[in-house]
């Protein structure tokens, strides 16, 4: 195990301070929101692309993922394939929407979620919805 | 192999999660299916989500961006949850969804998480 540095531990004591007090201070101050990524056929079709429109599907998306990994707000999500497995071949209706993947993230009010669905690729070709998570039972 | 199960709901079923006389129940039920996925190993992650009429939609495009109220579908059942789940195959996977309370009072969709390029 690498030992950090003196002034790093300094730093750590204060975000920990910070994070006590913050948690002391009474109500919650994030939330976990479910962005529900719907996307047009066109281009879910671009996560099997080999060539650049694929690399470039894929990139806008790990760049997302990097920005909010970075804010500290990523809790979690999935890319799916679009249709349910058992009608994998099933024509999907032109034009239609679908549901492609989800992330979970954690801000402090639906304001900030709304920004960070507003930056995700699908906002611009499709529909993002943010849905209020809640703790889910069992877990 | 990871499966999404995707877990919706009627309108009825997302009001029983308020109504005193069924909230215990309903709640038990989810309760008791997350237990036994967790008991069975097979858990990675999961949900639940506040009925469709807390959603907010958003669209960007060059003209600016629109926030709307509501879900994005106008659809009888909604997404009410989800499990994220680890499992060796797609059969077994529809086995798990089958016992999600969602399979006996609306509808439980599997899907296959794609591994990410890179």
């Amino acid at each position: 195990m690498v030992r950090p540095r003196r002034d790093e531990v300094i730093d750590m004591k204060a975000s920990l301070l910070a994070l006590a007090l913050a948690l002391a201070s009474g109500p919650a101050l994030a939330e976990q929101f479910v962005l529900l990524v719907h996307e047009a056929p066109e281009q879910l079709a671009l996560r099997a692309d080999s060539g650049a429109a694929g690399e470039v599907y894929w990139a806008k998306y790990a760049d997302w993922g990097k920005e909010a990994a970075a804010a500290g707000i990523m809790r979690g999500g999935a890319p799916m394939v679009p249709v349910p497995a058992g009608l994998v071949g099933a024509a999907v209706e032109p034009g239609a929407l679908v549901l492609g993947g989800f992330f979970v993230i954690e801000v402090a009010d639906a304001a900030t979620a709304a920004e960070w669905a507003a930056k995700l690729p699908a906002a611009e070709t499709g529909a993002v919805e943010i849905r209020s998570a809640i703790e889910a039972p069992g877990m | 192999m990871q499966f999404t199960i995707l877990c919706y709901e009627t309108p009825a079923d997302f009001a029983r999660r308020d109504n005193p006389a069924e909230a215990g129940a309903y709640w038990a039920g989810w309760s008791a299916y997350g237990a036994t996925l967790a008991q069975a190993g097979v858990f990675v992650s999961g949900a639940g989500l506040l009925p469709p009429a807390t959603a907010v939609t958003v669209r960007t495009r060059p003209a600016g961006r629109t926030v709307q109220d509501g879900p994005f579908a106008e659809v009888k059942e909604h997404l009410g949850g989800f499990f994220v789940i680890e499992v060796p195959d797609f059969e077994t996977a529809l086995d798990w969804a089958a016992k999600a309370p969602s399979s006996a009072s609306a509808s439980t969709e599997v899907r296959p998480v794609l591994a990410m390029p890179g």
